[in-house]
């Protein structure tokens, strides 16, 4: 596949917002009026008519994987299909959160680790073969069917055509923003708010044993770190009693020793696990190194400490 | 084509169940063949899972073909296996079980796929070949072999309606279920799975698949069956649920498509695509799920359903005593 260099999408980008800027504002709860018209993007345009799914009927769209969007909080979603003079198909999908910060943490769940920054919407993150950002209460994704250049540009290009239809932007939750930045600087982040989104991270246990309703997962040096944010301390001492105990009977780990409000222990592939409860969060490291492992869970508790 | 063990009796079938696509000769097939072992071949992902296969000795288990070529991955595959003669007999029904309901890349099986297997199973002599999943004219355009093969995307019809209830006995979790009848009415019962990331339940395979000839009220059940609130809230009922409905009928034959399949974001998609470029056939489903699940990177006992299923008595956990023959193409 020939790769197109990030100055060649932003040049196609800066042209195109040029072109696009006068595209009528939607109607609020309208998310048809989001999408490109036919002509708005050179090159592509629609194919058949598009769809809107609300509530549970996203099942029906994305049928197995639709939970994860309800976790975070979902609304509904538009879906339409693109295709250009060679036959190459892109769909687009643009999908209303119940706030910026839901919307903010699907993004973050759905871009993954990797890809190209683009200046586009909140966080434009270009992969090999579809693009995902953020802006307000909406992500957008934009999928190429195929992956060859034509197709990238034409996925970049309608990205930054729904994005200038889109006027309000979001904040990120704020515990995105404490644990991004340094003195943590959580890498490869991503906003959870409930065990779906912790699965694909680190399985501690089947069930939901940390009662995760919000927290941010990612990586610091070589380790893997997650925070789980709870109501109170109340709530945080005892969502770490509960879950300590169950982990201490548990299969999957061994040498568990407690101390206080740090429960330490070892994983199947002989990593450190270091859980602190630190007031309304707990916070736990994972990482082959034990000494490191150990810094970095005192980085992140005196973070958390901080308020 | 050099085979990766010696013995293998079940070598590729004779020229008159050939299935070739006019564009590569049968010769040609042959000739590219070339042995790897299977760090070599699925590379990537795979390495850190994959147990050594066993030493050449009776039928093969797992045949598995990496290749550019889909469609003749597919072929070669089965033909490794005996040649589709072995599972489909004259006049008989044939049921497909086809992961086709998502577009995104890397979460659906090939149409190449099925139309090798489809073609096969009339070259056998198949009197009707059904889908458990309707297949779209959308689904079959993804495939350049489209236009070439008319007669078997003409050629399958819908079976997946009409449920029907069954008990069963043996379950844990799941003692009654909807099925579509024809799961038990078919001659011939193909399981064609694709190996991919499932967010909660982490990997779907063939196990998983068998929620595709179940009723929505049944599927409704595997979620909230025990009270659990959220689709996937209780992730161990989920799974006892998927091992306990592959009691109601073993598939004669799974087709895998690990070609090119999303580790992350499944089971629907857009997400991290990598290309192992193998499809795989055998009978063995629990053994096909945990060398699917190799393929990906993850390990088989840790998928529950896959662990529970072998508890069922379903299939082998454990792919070192099996016969796994793999080949590049």
């Amino acid at each position: 596949m020939r790769q197109m260099s990030a100055r060649g999408m932003i040049a196609g980008v800066v042209l195109l917002l040029g072109a696009t800027a006068v595209a009528a504002q939607p109607s609020p709860g309208d998310l048809s009026g989001y999408l490109p018209a036919g002509g708005e993007v050179s090159g592509w345009k629609p194919d058949g008519a598009p769809q809107t799914y609300r509530g549970e009927a996203l099942f029906r769209m994305i049928n197995g994987g639709a939970d994860i969007y309800h976790e975070y909080g979902f609304n509904q979603v538009v879906r339409a299909a693109y295709v250009n003079a060679g036959g190459q198909s892109v769909n687009l999908e643009i999908y209303q959160m119940k706030s910026p910060a839901s919307a903010y943490g699907i993004y973050s769940f759905k871009a993954g680790e990797g890809g190209t920054p683009l200046t586009i919407g909140q966080e434009a993150r270009l992969q090999d073969y579809y693009l995902n950002f953020w802006k307000g209460d909406l992500l957008v994704t934009v999928i190429g069917l195929d992956s060859d250049a034509e197709t990238r540009q034409g996925v970049v290009d309608l990205a930054a055509a729904v994005d200038t239809r889109i006027s309000d932007t979001g904040k990120r939750p704020d515990l995105a923003d404490r644990l991004l930045d340094e003195p943590v600087g959580l890498a490869e982040a991503k906003y959870v708010r409930g065990p779906l989104g912790v699965m694909g991270s680190y399985v501690f246990d089947t069930g939901d044993i940390f009662r995760v309703r919000e927290g941010m997962i990612g990586t610091v040096d070589d380790c893997l770190a997650l925070v789980f944010r709870y109501p109170d301390a109340a709530a945080g001492a005892e969502a770490y009693a509960s879950a300590t105990a169950r982990l201490g009977s548990s299969a999957r780990f061994t040498d568990g020793v407690r101390q206080g409000n740090r429960y330490s222990m070892l994983d199947r592939e002989r990593s450190s696990v270091q859980i602190t409860q630190a007031g309304p969060y707990i916070g736990i490291v994972v990482g082959k190194n034990q000494g490191r492992v150990a810094a970095v869970s005192e980085r992140l508790v005196k973070r958390l400490n901080s308020d | 084509m050099k085979k990766k063990t010696s013995n293998s009796p079940a070598g590729p079938s004779g020229s008159e169940n050939t299935v070739t696509p006019a564009s590569i000769s049968r010769r040609t097939f042959i000739k590219g063949g070339t042995a790897l072992a299977a760090s070599t071949i699925l590379g990537g992902a795979a390495g850190a899972w994959m147990p050594a296969p066993a030493a050449a000795h009776g039928p093969i288990d797992i045949a598995a073909v990496k290749g550019d070529d889909y469609f003749h991955n597919t072929v070669k595959a089965v033909e490794m296996l005996g040649g589709m003669k072995q599972f489909v007999s004259k006049q008989s029904r044939v049921g497909l079980l086809i992961n086709s309901n998502q577009d995104n890349p890397g979460s659906y099986v090939k149409p190449e796929i099925t139309l090798a297997v489809v073609r096969m199973c009339f070259d056998a002599g198949a009197r009707e070949v059904g889908v458990f999943k309707s297949l779209s004219g959308a689904y079959w355009r993804r495939s350049k072999l489209s236009g070439k093969f008319k007669d078997e995307e003409r050629g399958v019809r819908f079976i997946g309606g009409d449920p029907t209830r069954v008990t069963i006995p043996g379950g844990r979790s799941l003692k009654r279920a909807e099925v579509a009848k024809a799961l038990l009415d078919c001659d011939v019962f193909i399981n064609m799975p694709i190996a991919k990331d499932h967010t909660a339940v982490r990997f779907t395979g063939s196990m998983k698949n068998m929620m595709g000839t179940t009723t929505h009220s049944t599927n409704r059940f595997f979620h909230f069956g025990s009270g659990s609130s959220g689709w996937y809230d209780d992730a161990e009922f989920l799974s006892q649920c998927i091992a306990d409905v592959n009691l109601v009928r073993a598939p004669d034959l799974c087709v895998f498509d690990g070609t090119e399949v999303i580790t992350t974001n499944g089971p629907s998609g857009p997400g991290r695509l990598i290309k192992p470029k193998t499809v795989f056939a055998g009978t063995d489903r629990v053994a096909m799920d945990v060398y699917g699940a190799n393929l990906i990177g993850l390990r088989g006992e840790e998928i529950l359903a896959t662990r529970m299923a072998h508890e069922h008595g379903l299939g082998k956990l454990d792919l070192t005593g099996l016969q796994v023959h793999e080949v590049a193409l």
